[in-house]
Order: C-alpha cells, then structure tokens, then sequence
C-alpha cells in the first residue's frame, strides 16, 4: 500500500485536489445555481455543430421516411389538407366565442386570465451519460430565457425547466431527472391536495409524487398539475398521470407515481414559458 | 500537433455522442464514447498522457450533464492514468486486448460513479439502475470499440509514429 501510493504520489494527490476543488464548485452551485463558470462558453461553441449534425440527421431520416412509406405520405397529407380546411372553421367559430367571452367576463368584472407567453425552441443535443436526463435546445438568453423556466410541449404538457442558459443555447433539465423537483397538485374537484413531483433514476418512465397526506383522496387515473405555489412556476401545466398510490413513511405519508404524458425519449420541438 | 488532433477527436466523440447516439438510444441507453475515446489514447499513450486526456474529456462531459459537476472529470481521469500503464505491456495490433480492458473500464466507470456520486449512492435505485445498464452498455462498447480502436490506432500510427 505504501509502495503504491510511492509510486503514484503524484498524481493522487493531483486526484484528491481536483475532488477537493470539484466539491467547493459544487458547493458554490448550490449556493448561487445561476453562476456561470464557462459552461456557456463551451456549450455555445459546441451547439453549432449539434445543430448541423441534426438537420443532416432529421434530413437523412424524413427523406427515408418518404420514400419508404410514399403511398402512406401521400394519404396523409391529403387527410391531413382536409383536417387544416375543418380546422380553419373551428377557429373562426371559436374566435366568436372568445370575443364574447370577453365580453361577457367584462360585465361581470372577471380578472382576465393573461395567457402564456411561448418562446419556440429545437432539441439538438441530450445528455452525455446515462445517469442524466437533461436536453440542449437551441435558444439563449439572447433569444430571452433565463434559468428556472418551465418547459412545455406544443400540447402544453410540462417536459422540464431551463437550467444553464448561455448565449445561443440553453439546457433543459428533464422531468425524469433525478434532479428535478417540482410543487404538483391533484387537479379533481373533490381534492386539491399537494405533493411534491420529483424524477426517479430507477424508473426513468415514471415520476415520483411524495409528501401527499395520509387522508389525501388520490386516485389511479388522477391528472397532476404544478401547484403554482412558489412564484417561480407558473400554474396549470400539466405534468402526468397517477399509475399508483401507496403509503410512505410508515402510513404518515402517501407517494404517487405518475406516467408523464410526454414521452421523454422522443421529444423533438418544444415552447419555454418566458412569462406567465 | 498530436494534442489538437486528440482534442477533436474528443470533441467528436462528444458531438456524436450526444445527438445521434442520444436520439437514437439502443436498448434505452446512450454509450459513452468518450470512454472508448480516452481508453483507446491512453492504451496507446501511456498513463500521463491517458491522465490529461481523461480530464478533458471528462469535463467535456459533465458540461453536457446534470448532477454532480465533476464525477465524470475524476472517473474518466483515474481511468485514463490507470489503463495507461497498459501501454506497454499489451501487443496494439491485436484488437482483443483493447476489448477485454473496454469491458473493464466500462464496469469500472459506471462504478466509481456509482461510488462517487453520494447523494444517491444509499438508495436502492442507485443499484438497481446500475445492474438494469451495466450488461448492455457493457456489449453496446465493446460493439463501439470494434470500429473506435482501429481508427484511433491507425490514426495514431499514420501521422504520431516516430
């Protein structure tokens, strides 16, 4: 043992320096999350060509696509022209009834619910390991994000939160992570009860809904919201659905777990919620 | 000029490793080709130069990670020194060796993060996530290697041979 450490005394002790220096940087991450210690600098140096590898990749794999599957291309797209046609006449219909639900909630002095506001965004990266689930897409802060945003589908279903923003591109802490933790609630009538929604590294499918209380009415099939209780998340989005309910911490407690309505694998656009 | 060459090779490894690996996952997991990479130079390098090389790559990844900043920049460091004392006692032509250490590395690896990674090291899912990954990803390299290592040893004799 002593011979060893002879041996190669130089570089553990350039080893246990590094880990040393390694866990004062973590500690000061937890400390000021949004500090910026060139991260940015590399990511946006290497986001161009994440960029470029993936157009030639979504290129190569929608070219094959329509030639594979012409006929049912073609179909698709003529089912599809009537679908946009419907489609146009619902709007139309819908805007009448938009405008006099405005009306109407002016009468009776409703507060109008301000809308999201959405920032558009491309996946062009993923994460390097296979302990991690975080996505790099490609808007920055010059496209105006900033860390602790929530991240959504075109379908509004909560996909992660922005976590290192640099200038062109930004990363996304997915849902899954184990990382991750946000304030969820039951959206039924009968129960608003609260929990919290973290990701978990065994099942990477599924999402873990802690902390619900020991009386808590929850339901297999029960939609789970964030709760909007801290200022930083907006309300409303919806995160997944309940697969489980059981008793934790000895009965004090329930967990849930929920299936996210996103399939976190195959994911490609996504909006981040830039106000609310 | 061989530094500059080792370092894009990294950056490639990372590039590909992160798109058209992650999108397309077989068996539900990433490889980890920055792995291969670093092996793959410090078999052919020696443990100094296996040790830098680890470093980079190693943090290379962890920028493009969640978690703990650093973990990878460690086990890809102490693997990079430690397979780099390999250098001389291994015959290069000859792929099987190169792929026998792969196994281990790869083993290795996923160890020390697990290890190292003490947030979660106490929780079952840590283990559990460990042996669901650990025999494909296993395979999945060791298919990698069989294409890395022979370019890395060709382009390492080609232009570095003295």
């Amino acid at each position: 043992m002593a011979g060893l450490f002879k041996k190669h005394h130089r570089f553990i002790l350039i080893l246990v320096m590094l880990i040393l220096i390694l866990t004062l940087v973590n500690l000061v991450g937890a400390v000021a999350p949004e500090k910026d210690w060139g991260e940015g600098l590399v990511i946006d140096a290497v986001a161009p060509f994440l960029g470029v590898i993936n157009w030639v990749n979504d290129t190569f794999n929608d070219t094959l696509n329509v030639l594979l599957n012409y006929k049912e291309v073609k179909e698709e797209n003529n089912r599809l022209q009537k679908k946009v046609k419907k489609l146009n006449w619902k709007i139309h219909q819908l805007n009448e009834t938009a405008k006099l639900n405005d009306r109407l909630r002016e009468l009776l002095e409703f507060k109008i619910r301000k809308p999201f506001t959405f920032i558009g965004a491309k996946v062009i990266g993923k994460s390097a390991d296979n302990w991690s689930q975080i996505v790099t897409i490609n808007r920055g802060s010059k496209s105006g994000l900033e860390p602790k945003m929530l991240v959504v589908t075109y379908n509004g279903y909560l996909v992660g939160r922005v976590e290192q923003v640099s200038t062109y591109s930004a990363q996304v802490l997915l849902l899954n992570d184990s990382n991750f933790t946000i304030g969820g609630l039951i959206a039924k009538k009968e129960s608003r009860e609260i929990g919290i929604v973290n990701g978990s590294l065994a099942e990477t499918d599924l999402l873990k809904m802690n902390k619900l209380p020991w009386d808590a009415n929850v339901e297999v099939g029960d939609k789970v919201i964030t709760s909007g209780l801290s200022k930083l998340y907006p309300k409303g989005v919806l995160i997944g659905k309940v697969v489980k309910v059981e008793p934790e911490d000895y009965g004090l407690t329930h967990s849930a777990r929920l299936k996210p309505f996103v399939d976190l694998g195959t994911f490609e656009e996504v909006l981040v919620i830039t106000d609310f | 000029m061989r530094y500059p060459v080792y370092i894009l090779l990294i950056l490639i490894s990372l590039i590909l490793q992160i798109t058209i690996f992650a999108f397309n996952p077989v068996w539900g997991i990433t490889p980890d080709l920055l792995l291969i990479t670093v092996i793959s130079l410090s078999l052919l390098n020696g443990y100094r130069q296996g040790a830098y090389i680890g470093f980079i790559a190693g943090i290379l990844q962890d920028v493009f990670s969640s978690g703990l900043f650093g973990i990878n920049t460690v086990t890809k460091m102490l693997l990079g020194y430690i397979f780099g004392f390999l250098e001389k006692k291994i015959y290069h032509r000859n792929i099987i060796t190169p792929l026998f250490t792969m196994i281990l590395a790869t083993v290795l690896n996923q160890l020390l993060v697990v290890l190292l990674t003490d947030h979660i090291m106490l929780k079952v899912e840590l283990w559990n996530h460990f042996k669901e990954i650990i025999f494909p990803l296993t395979v999945y390299h060791l298919i990698l290697a069989l294409a890395i290592y022979p370019t890395i040893y060709f382009i390492n004799n080609k232009y570095f041979e003295e």
